[in-house]
């Protein structure tokens, strides 16, 4: 069932079909990942992976920072003497490497929301929450928001956790999902 | 703070890195930078590419400041990561890899996707080299295979990749390579494999002090993300990584 699945899902390449893709994604949400709720004993005081939910934050200006501990580490990037790692939803960790023998942690780039980032020349593509930020970082110690591209990034991990297992079934109503942390939890009635 | 200052101002300074060895490092004449295995945005020339759980989008970045999307193409579900290589894009996902051309850049084409038959479900961070491709595959409980891998395929036909060997991991995350080394990410440690006989990397090294979760091998600094931040490595001797410093 999974590997039919699979297979039949590729042939939906076009928008037009792309309909049919969710229903066939749903079809093997059902069938692969198994996201099941349930009702029972076996749901109560149990470790589960719980959401962790954020108002969302969507801003207007970009801020630079003195340097912080890196907490929640997150994703990596190189541009020529500069290594960046993304602080977990909160922003950019910046190292200056330019001597390799004592790189060192000089700023932090607060964006909330962030997960992911890439450069061009002066330019840092950063997302804030589902925006594309374009933030001239030309004068560092002065970055500017130059425009956001909107909803050009759907969040991912909304509906259920990264892992396998049991997760308190998510209620979007409270915000993003913007963590899953495994912990014990009264009540957790999904199961992927 | 003035000192900090200092420092920053010289960030906008493009240092042009180039790259006379072959590695995996991804900055390019256009002043772009380069990404791990597990990103979801790739620079290729002048046109950005993202990844979101189902669809690739397109940016022309001709004009850097001013970015504009051009097109979204749906890829499958579960999408994961994006490498560019070349002119292809290797699109990871939970299920399989999908390989992209973007000769049209603004009109990516699919060409394949590669399957490896002994795992239904993992993820599948991905790089290329020359003719090969390798991808860590985790299997992922519920519905995993019983081994997580690390695979190499055949990518000489890029219509048709086949999968040439598997090497047994814990559980396996980013990779990358500089020349002959491959350098894969495990919860078990930073694996150092040499890849000269490229289909059948070999193992030769591993740094067991806690999980390694991407590479990006940049000349001769290897940078990783480890769990509390960053591990930096001398790799001027490719497959005897030498510590330099933590940073968190």
């Amino acid at each position: 069932m999974q590997r039919y699945c699979i297979k039949a899902c590729q042939p939906f390449q076009t928008p037009y079909m792309k309909l049919l893709s969710t229903a066939c994604l749903l079809l093997l949400l059902a069938s692969c990942v198994r996201i099941t709720e349930e009702e029972g004993d076996n749901m109560a005081n149990v470790m589960a992976y719980d959401p962790v939910y954020r108002a969302i934050d969507t801003i207007s200006t970009v801020t630079i920072e003195g340097k912080r501990s890196t907490v929640k580490a997150g994703k990596i990037y190189a541009y020529g003497n500069y290594i960046f790692q993304n602080e977990l939803n909160e922003g950019i960790h910046i190292i200056d490497n330019s001597n390799t023998a004592q790189p060192v942690k000089i700023a932090f780039l607060r964006i909330p929301m962030n997960t992911e980032m890439a450069m061009k020349g002066n330019y840092l593509y950063a997302n804030n929450h589902d925006d594309l930020l374009i933030i001239d970082v030309g004068d560092p110690s002065k970055p500017s928001l130059l425009r956001k591209i909107e909803n050009v990034f759907p969040l991912i991990n909304q509906q259920y956790p990264p892992q396998s297992g049991r997760f308190v079934c998510p209620d979007l109503s409270k915000g993003v999902v913007v963590d899953w942390v495994l912990r014990k939890v009264p009540l957790a009635k999904c199961l992927k | 703070m003035k000192n900090i200052l200092h420092l920053l101002l010289t960030f906008s300074v493009v240092l042009n890195l180039s790259c006379s060895k072959d590695s995996a490092s991804r900055s390019d004449v256009a002043g772009s930078g380069t990404g791990g295995s597990l990103a979801r945005f790739a620079i290729v020339g002048n046109y950005m590419y993202i990844v979101d759980y189902s669809d690739l989008k397109v940016l022309n970045i001709m004009d850097p400041s001013n970015p504009v999307l051009k097109n979204t193409t749906p890829v499958g579900f579960e999408i994961e990561t994006i490498y560019p290589f070349k002119d292809k894009l290797f699109i990871g996902s939970t299920s399989v890899v999908h390989i992209f051309s973007v000769t049209d850049p603004e009109h990516p084409q699919k060409l394949s996707t590669a399957i490896s038959p002994e795992v239904l479900r993992r993820c599948d961070p991905v790089v290329a080299k020359d003719s090969v491709a390798y991808a860590t595959l985790r299997t992922n409980g519920t519905c995993g295979g019983t081994q997580s891998i690390l695979a190499a395929y055949d990518i000489k036909d890029i219509t048709n990749p086949v999968q040439k060997s598997t090497f047994p991991v814990t559980e396996p995350y980013g990779l990358g390579y500089a020349d002959s080394a491959l350098y894969v990410c495990d919860k078990s440690g930073l694996l150092v494999f040499d890849i000269r006989n490229g289909y059948y990397p070999n193992l030769v090294k591993t740094l067991s002090d806690g999980p390694y979760i991407d590479v990006i091998p940049y000349n001769d600094i290897l940078i990783c993300w480890v769990k509390n931040g960053l591990a930096l490595y001398n790799i001027r001797d490719r497959f005897k990584p030498e510590i330099i410093t933590k940073i968190q």
